[in-house]
């Protein structure tokens, strides 16, 4: 799962929200790094909603346009809480052995005689 | 059933210059998509946009990447078969009509270049898609009520019209009359090829290509204007998948 995808999934676990809302809400999770432009936005909602991930919850009429709200699936959910899960035994698999090594001076380190050889 | 607005409730609602413009930008969608599409996205560029006069330039390429996306690797192809057939046949048509080349003065070598270039890349380029654009557009179309056929005789028309074209642009050279003048002696590199038509000549050969290859480019543009098989499936079952 990419990380936008990741972002776009996750901004919709508190409820469900209008494009522009996952905009904003996408923008705010990332801390500012992910800011999704509205093509982007759509056509990463038209995969997932054919995926099942997210689904159309409602629809409003606002200024005489059509307000769309989607929602996570309980596809869409389990696959999120799947990547969030993935990603953080990734990030254990470096953060504890960091904490580990620290002190150890040469300890996995003997692997880096390998490039000495090459 | 669309939530597409009627057209009285839209022209009462002040329209801005920056939904005008929004909505211009909407159009790199093909219209299948729009109808189902436009509010909802308008509604989020108007509020992504707000306080500024134009969209911003992300917004605009990402639409336009978007709106490519959505039209399928079929249409792309198939736009550059045709527009490669219409720059050709509109050098073609350029470097054989009065007064672009004046009477009786050869082009400028630079232009001439220029225009020879364009030609080949052009010429080349028609070659090497005509079976990509074909196999792309049988597979889109494939399980169509319509247009497998069509698709496949606007392909022979497209190679019909390349056909032309090579015996136009490469063995008649064009239909200008041109003769061999030379500033030095005969058969020396001073000797070019100069254009002796009337001041008023135009190639209509050059012409009619290209409006066959514009018309060729509107048909497929015409043919594909459906959403791909998939996604039609998707969309005319409500049953949900399990």
């Amino acid at each position: 799962m990419r990380e936008p995808t990741y972002f776009v999934l996750a901004s919709l676990l508190d409820g469900p929200l209008h494009g522009y809302a996952i905009i904003q809400r996408t923008e705010q999770l990332s801390g500012g790094r992910i800011r999704l432009a509205t093509g982007t936005l759509y056509t990463a909602l038209d995969r997932l909603t054919a995926e099942g991930l997210v689904e159309l919850v409602r629809e409003e009429i606002v200024h005489g346009r059509a307000r769309r709200s989607y929602g996570l699936t309980p596809p869409g959910a389990g696959a999120l809480r799947a990547e969030a899960a993935r990603m953080a035994e990734a990030a254990q698999l470096v953060t504890g052995r960091l904490v580990t090594d620290r002190g150890r001076c040469p300890g996995v380190g003997g692997r880096a005689g390998k490039p000495g050889i090459a | 059933m669309p939530g597409g607005g009627r057209p009285g409730r839209e022209a009462r609602h002040r329209v801005t210059p920056l939904e005008r413009r929004c909505r211009l930008l909407l159009r790199a969608y093909p219209r299948w998509y729009r109808r189902d599409r436009a509010g909802e996205m308008l509604d989020t560029l108007l509020e992504a946009s707000s306080g500024r006069r134009w969209p911003s330039l992300r917004d605009a390429l990402a639409l336009m990447f978007g709106g490519l996306r959505a039209r399928g690797v079929a249409w792309y192809l198939a736009m550059l078969w045709a527009g490669a057939g219409v720059v050709f046949c509109g050098t073609l048509f350029l470097t054989s009509t009065q007064p672009f080349t004046a009477s009786g003065v050869d082009m400028p070598a630079s232009l001439s270049g220029l225009a020879s270039a364009t030609g080949v890349v052009t010429g080349l380029a028609s070659l090497a898609l005509t079976i990509p654009v074909w196999v792309a557009g049988r597979f889109r179309l494939r399980r169509g009520r319509l247009g497998s056929g069509s698709w496949t005789g606007t392909c022979a028309l497209g190679v019909a019209l390349m056909v032309a074209m090579a015996v136009c642009g490469w063995v008649w050279g064009v239909d200008a009359p041109q003769k061999m003048v030379c500033s030095g002696p005969p058969a020396s590199p001073d000797c070019g090829m100069v254009y002796t038509a009337g001041p008023a000549h135009v190639s209509w050969i050059g012409l009619g290509l290209c409006a066959a290859w514009l018309a060729v480019g509107l048909g497929m543009n015409r043919l594909l204007a459906t959403p791909a098989r998939s996604r039609q499936a998707a969309d005319s079952s409500t049953t949900a998948i399990p």
